[in-house]
Formats: structure tokens, sequence, C-alpha cells
């Protein structure tokens, strides 16, 4: 996937600036910076929920992508399994699912609860075996590790390591702990570059 | 966070009865109203003995007078919106003018709901209402009231906005449109197809309407519809669409093949209101025979006083009288067409009378 | 002891209720007692004494079965117009455009208005249907409308980012977000059309329905029967309404556990 000049603004305020980068296939890629300077938005643009102002993202065709969003979105009323479930399609096993979810620290009881009684780890979590174990051949996810405890990080962590083997992974983080597990490309978003 | 609507369904209609506010409107009606014993009502009775009292005093002062020390007695009177309040409309004229020998305060119906419960509450002392009501009121007040007159006789006639109808066999296969579903447009139809070799439903298909208008809509329609409409809105109908014309006199059929007479109103009396006072009852009676003639005599003249009462207008009432059958049968006739009439309908419909013809009780023959 | 003090409060709470029932009920005993004219009100005793003969009535049963199969059929029919129309109108903006000045009158005009309309132009025979109809049919559109108009946007965005399939979308995004609308929608028209249709036969008096019966009994004064009768009417409707709600729920409980697409 290659982002080619970028421009966006919102109310007249600058928020990309001409962004390039290229994203290699199989590859694993950190998106750093602070608070504020675009990265959500950048995501948006990629997996078009916005436009941009000018410039294109470039891509194979049928690339199909997954995300963790930073607010989770998940649908809740239905279970954990159940929204592993809506993405994968039909190679996917009940089997599977539950075994990646206890992966990264769901317990048996917890992935038959709605989601809306989860707790926020295990809610992010929920999003995360989501998007890893939907057929996508690239994986965004946006600061996917927030309010996850050291050890359940490191589960997760391993656990995307484990499954996401061939498949290009983009991680927007302002964590450069993060970095270092990942040990992916990092690329450095500053205000308006 | 779904959408909360509070949808009221606002029913006005005299005919539609919810439980609950019968209930509770029985409660607090009766409670304050009470029964003819008078908690805070003021009843006729109180009314008679004022007016004895100041025309007693009144003569008592002056010299004597020959004439008798009358005192007027209330009648309070209710009557349906119709061809059987036409014959009485010379009685409220001259009440009104107090030319009478009675107080007559006459109040005028849409339907005869009010007028049932006045009979069985005691607020209304004497009614004009369809004659198998009357049985019907008989049975379900166990006797209190009976009936003293028939006012009017058929009024039923046959219209049509085409050609088609000469005579009742040529109804086979056709729709007739028609009110009064349950009452006697109903009976006196089906009895007279019976008695003609028709069944309705199968030879012949009766659609009811609730108002006359429906029914004028109907024809208004159609090039070649049939209806059954009692005068005078006959004659209303006909003035909005001349293409009406009456093809079957309904009183003329039943005569063929009946005989006894087709009646339509009567005029029925609560007991204890009658036996109160049986002489001024008798005079009521004589002098709402003679409204009767008198209508009949002078339709121009009555017409005016229809309108005024707000029944149909008045060149509708001065063409639709004749044809109003208005008469006045007391007595022995009376009881003699009223008894007849019942059986026939007994005969098709128990229910229609009330369950069971009514006994010599029910008649007031003077 | 907390588990028997929870069932304890229900205990107390249905013995009120019984209680209230039973006081109402013996008021309207002592009222009819008064006032002692059978025309004007029967006794509790009398009613239920003439509902145990009418049920003994074939006629009766065709009666109920008349209207019951009407009245039910319009409202269902309204679900269906209501819900597509309300699916088509959420896309379309066009025909949201279109049906709004019409469902705003539906919603507005009484019951009494449209029977009498009808009835100038359709035979009494089917009126229960269109009446039913006509009330539920334009709160199931609001509902079911607004309801769609109100699920996340950020999930249908999800869901396109991960190209989830129409139907999957529909059951899983959409569904569980409009039952509540829907279910609302619903509570609230059972009632409804259950007594704008039989008050529509009631004026009408199609041959063989409820309504004319109801309205016979007044005609020729059967007071009990009268009363026998809206018992009736309250307790059909009261049936269907708890059965189809339960229905309701069992089928929502079911798409929320997520069951309802594979086995």
């Amino acid at each position: 996937m290659e982002i080619k000049d970028i421009y966006k603004s919102f109310d007249g305020k600058k928020v990309l600036n001409g962004f390039c980068a290229e994203f290699k296939q199989g590859e694993s890629y950190c998106i750093m910076g602070k608070s504020g300077c675009g990265k959500t938005t950048l995501l948006n643009i990629i997996t078009g929920i916005i436009k941009a102002d000018s410039g294109e993202v470039i891509t194979e065709p049928n690339t199909k992508l997954s995300v963790v969003f930073q607010e989770d979105r998940l649908c809740e009323r239905l279970s954990a399994v159940a929204n592993v479930r809506i993405v994968c399609n039909k190679n996917c096993s009940v089997n599977s699912i539950v075994s990646s979810l206890e992966a990264v620290g769901l317990t048996k009881a917890d992935i038959k609860k709605p989601v809306s009684e989860l707790s926020g780890g295990m809610r992010r979590r929920t999003a995360i075996v989501r998007a890893v174990m939907a057929d996508s051949s690239v994986i965004i996810l946006d600061e996917p590790f927030k309010g996850l405890d050291a050890e359940t990080k490191e589960k997760t962590i391993r656990y995307i390591l484990d499954s996401t083997k061939g498949r290009t992974l983009i991680i927007i983080t302002h964590d450069e702990e993060d970095t270092v597990f990942l040990n992916g490309n990092i690329i450095y978003m500053n205000s308006s570059e | 966070m779904p959408e909360q609507i509070a949808e009221r369904n606002s029913i006005k209609m005299k005919k539609l009865l919810g439980m609950a506010m019968v209930f509770v409107m029985s409660l607090t009606v009766f409670s304050a109203c009470g029964s003819s014993n008078g908690s805070e009502e003021i009843t006729t009775a109180d009314i008679n003995s004022i007016k004895a009292e100041t025309t007693t005093s009144y003569i008592a002062d002056g010299n004597e007078i020959e004439t008798d020390a009358v005192e007027k007695r209330v009648f309070t009177i209710a009557a349906l919106k119709g061809p059987t309040t036409m014959g009485m409309v010379k009685l409220m004229e001259d009440s009104n003018k107090d030319l009478t020998a009675n107080d007559y305060n006459v109040s005028i119906y849409g339907t005869a709901d009010e007028i049932v419960t006045g009979l069985v509450n005691g607020s209304i002392d004497a009614a004009a209402i369809p004659a198998n009501l009357s049985s019907v009121l008989y049975k379900k007040t166990e006797g209190q009231i009976s009936v003293a007159a028939v006012n009017t006789l058929g009024v039923l006639y046959m219209v049509e906005t085409g050609d088609a109808i000469k005579s009742v066999a040529d109804l086979k296969g056709k729709t007739i449109y028609s009110t009064g579903k349950g009452t006697t447009p109903e009976y006196v139809l089906n009895y007279i197809l019976a008695k003609n070799g028709l069944k309705a439903g199968t030879d012949v298909t009766v659609e009811y309407k609730s108002e006359a208008t429906e029914v004028a809509a109907m024809l208004a329609g159609s090039d070649n519809a049939i209806a059954l409409l009692p005068q005078p809105y006959v004659t209303v109908a006909q003035t909005k669409n001349p293409k009406i014309r009456v093809c079957l006199d309904l009183t003329a059929e039943w005569n063929n093949i009946s005989d006894n007479q087709l009646i339509t109103g009567v005029l029925v009396v609560r007991n204890d209101f009658l036996n109160e006072d049986m002489e001024a009852f008798d005079t009521f009676l004589d002098e709402y025979a003679a409204s009767t003639e008198y209508v009949n005599a002078h339709p121009d003249e009555a017409a005016v006083w229809i309108d005024n009462y707000d029944i149909v207008p008045e060149a509708v009432a001065v063409k639709a009288i004749p044809q109003c059958n208005i008469t006045f049968l007391r007595g022995a006739d009376m009881k003699a067409a009223v008894e007849s009439y019942l059986k026939v309908l007994y005969e098709q419909e128990p229910s229609s009378v009330g369950g069971a013809l009514p006994d010599e009780n029910f008649y007031y023959v003077g | 002891m907390r588990i028997s003090i929870m069932s304890d409060k229900k205990a107390v709470k249905s013995l009120q209720y019984a209680f209230a029932v039973i006081f109402w009920l013996a008021l309207w005993h002592f009222a009819s007692l008064k006032i002692n004219k059978s025309i004007i009100l029967v006794s509790p005793a009398e009613v239920i004494k003439t509902l145990f003969s009418l049920v003994r009535e074939t006629a009766f049963w065709s009666a109920v079965m008349f209207s019951f199969i009407r009245i039910a059929g319009g409202f269902f029919l309204a679900l269906v117009f209501g819900t597509a129309l309300a699916v088509t109108a959420s896309s379309v903006a066009f025909v949201k455009a279109l049906l709004s000045p019409l469902i705003s009158a539906m919603k507005s005009t009484p019951v009494a208005s449209f029977v009498i309309l009808v009835l100038l132009w359709l035979p009494s025979r089917n009126l229960a249907v269109v009446i039913s109809f006509l009330m539920v049919f334009p709160i199931i559109y609001t509902n079911v409308l607004n309801g769609i108009l109100n699920v996340d946007k950020k999930l249908i965005e999800m869901a396109d980012v991960f190209k989830i399939g129409k139907v999957k979308k529909m059951l899983y995004i959409y569904l569980p977000d409009v039952m509540p609308f829907f279910i609302s929608a619903c509570t609230v028209s059972l009632g409804m059309s259950w007594k704008s249709g039989i008050a529509a036969e009631v004026i009408g008096q199609p041959d063989g329905s409820i309504g004319e019966r109801l309205y016979k009994s007044k005609l020729l004064l059967e007071t009990p029967d009268l009363f026998a009768w809206t018992v009736v009417i309250i307790v059909i409707s009261y049936v269907f309404e708890r059965l189809f709600l339960l229905l309701l729920k069992l089928i929502s409980d079911r798409i929320e556990r997520g069951g309802i697409a594979w086995k």
C-alpha cells in the first residue's frame, strides 16, 4: 500500500500536510506521534471513512483491511464470539475463535456475555481478535494496547505476532515501548507533517 | 431511548360504549341523579305541585271563574329526529304558546339511547319510539312502560337511480343499500322479501350503512343503484339527486301480503307517570291526535315548524308529510295494530321484540 | 435470606394487584345492586353467567374468529408494510419525504373519520382489516424508521471497513438497535388495533362480527350481553398482546445471542 501526498484540513486547520508513506506487504510498521497530530485522521482516510482533500491511497486490487478502532466499535448486545464471527467467513470455526479469545486472556465465561458487560480491556482484546481473525491482508491497529496491564499486553502482542505472519501490520501508537516489542519499521508523525 | 408515543383514540360517536366508561359513568350519573324518589333533582311531581299551589291561590284571590282550576301537568316528552315526530309539531307549538291543557316539554334526540335511559330512570315521562323498541323496553324494564298510541304507519320506500324495479320480484339478484340494521327496516324488508319468495342474503344482497347520507352517497355513485330509505330522507336525497325515483312503497307491499298494518312509531309512557294522573294523560292523547290531524291537513304550515325544530328543511317536509303516513291510533285499534305487527317481528326474530311477545298489561287502551 | 425477600416482594405485589381487582369488582357489584335496573348496570355475577352461556354458542366462536382474523390480519399487514417502507425510506430520501405528510395525517386522523370514509368506499365485511391497518401502520413506520436512523454510525462504518455482507449487516448491526423501537411500537399498537378494529365494527356492523354483536346487544337493551362481550374483547386483546410480545421477545433474544444465522 502506498500513501501519496495526502492533504486534509478541518475548519481551515491543516491536519495532514502532504503525508507520504509506503507499506510493503508482510512487514510491520509503527506510526508514532503525539496526540492530535493526525494519526486517527490518517486511519480514517485509509479506511475510506473520510475523504482526503487531495492525494491518494494506492493499494493492490481486492485488498481487504481490518481495523482495531480507538472506540472499539463492537456490537454491544452480541457476545465476544459473535462479534468476531460476524467478520469471519465460513472458514472460521467457533473453536478457533474461542481459542484465540482465550489466548488473549478472556475466560470461557467472559466470551459468552454480551460485550457491554465486559471491561474495557476485554473489549479491546475482543476487537483485536476480531481484526486478526478477519480475512485481511492489512491490519491497522489504532492505540490497541490502551487499558491493558503489562501481563495482558504481553499476551496480546504475542498473539498478534503469532497470528499475523505474512500480513501487513500497521500499529498507531504513542508509546515508545511498543515499538521494541513489535520490531517493526517506525514512522514518525509530527504535527502537520 | 425508544420513542414513547402516547396515542389516544378519542371516539366520539354515541353508538360506541367502552366498558370502563359505562361503568364509571353509570356510577357517577346514577349516584348523582338517584331514582324518581328525587334527591337533588326537581321532578315533574314537584313542578306539578308548585303549579297547583300558585293556580289555586290565584283563583282564591280573584272572582270565581267558571273554568276548572286546571293544573297544568308537565309532560317531559322525548322524540326521535325523524318522521315519527312530525305529527307532534303542532302540539309542541301550541304548548309553547300556552294553548294546551298540559305543559309539553318535548326534546328531540338523534338516537334512542338517551331516551331509553330517560325512561328507565324516570327523567322522561313519555316518548315516541320505534314499535319494536317499545316491546323490548317493556320486557327489559319488567313492565314499567305501556304503549298508548301508534303515531306513524309505514315510512319505508325502495328507491333507485335506474329503471329496473317494478315489483318486489325484480329485486332478485340485486344489491340493496339500507339503513337500520337490527331495527325496523331490516325486519320489514326481510318479511316482505320472504313473503314474495325471496331470501335476504341469498336471493338479495342487502348492505347496511349506518346513516341515510351514506346510502345517498351510494345512490349518487351509480346509475342503477337500489336503496331502502325512510321518509323524509327519501325526499332529502331526491332534492340533492334528481335521478332518484321511488320504485316501491313498502307500506303498500306490506298491505298486499298481510292483513295487519305496518307500523313504525308508537307512543309509550312510564306507568308511574301514567298512574299519577290518567285523566291528564287522556287529554294529552286527545291533543296529540288533534295535532296529527292538523299536520296532515296543513302540511305547509307544519313544514315551517318541522324546519324550526330542525327535523328536516321546510321544502322537504312539505313533500314528505303525505308519504310519512302520520297517523294516530289509540285504544283497541292501537292494540290490534301493535299486537299483530309485533307478532310478525317475533316470528322472524324473537329478540327483536325483547324475546317474548308482551302481555295485556303492555297496552294502555284508555 | 436475600432470595426469600425478593420473592416476597413479588408476592406482595401480586397480592396488592389481586386486592385492587377485588375492590373494583366489589364496587361494581354494589353499584349494580343499588341501581337495581339491569338495563343500566348488571352485576359481575350476571355478566359471568352470560359469558358462560355465550361461550356455548357456535355463533360466539365464529364471531370471535371473524373479528380476530381481520384485526390481527390488519395488524400484521401493517407490520410488514410499515417495516418495509421504513427500510426503504431510510435509504431513499425521496420516499421518506413523500411519505412524511401522509404519515402525519394518518396519525392525527381519528378512528371515527377513517371508519366513516372507508364505509363509503368499501362494504363493511373487511372494515376491521383496513382500520386496524390504518391505525398501526404509521406507528410501526415511524418507530422503525427512527430506529434505523438511530443506529450508531460508527458501527456502520466498522461494518463497511470489514466489508461485512448485507445480510449480516442487517441482522447484527441494524436489527439489534431497531428491535427496541419495533417492540415498543408493537406494544403501543397491539391494543390500539384491537380497540379501533372493534369500534369500527360497531359502526359498520359487518355480519357475524364482534362489533355487530356488541351493537345489537345495545340496540336490544341486552345489557348483560353488552358487558359480557366487552369482557370478551378485553380478554382477547390481552391474550393476543401477551402472546405476540412473548414471541417477539423470544426472537429478539435469539438474535442477541447471535444465534440466528448459523446453527
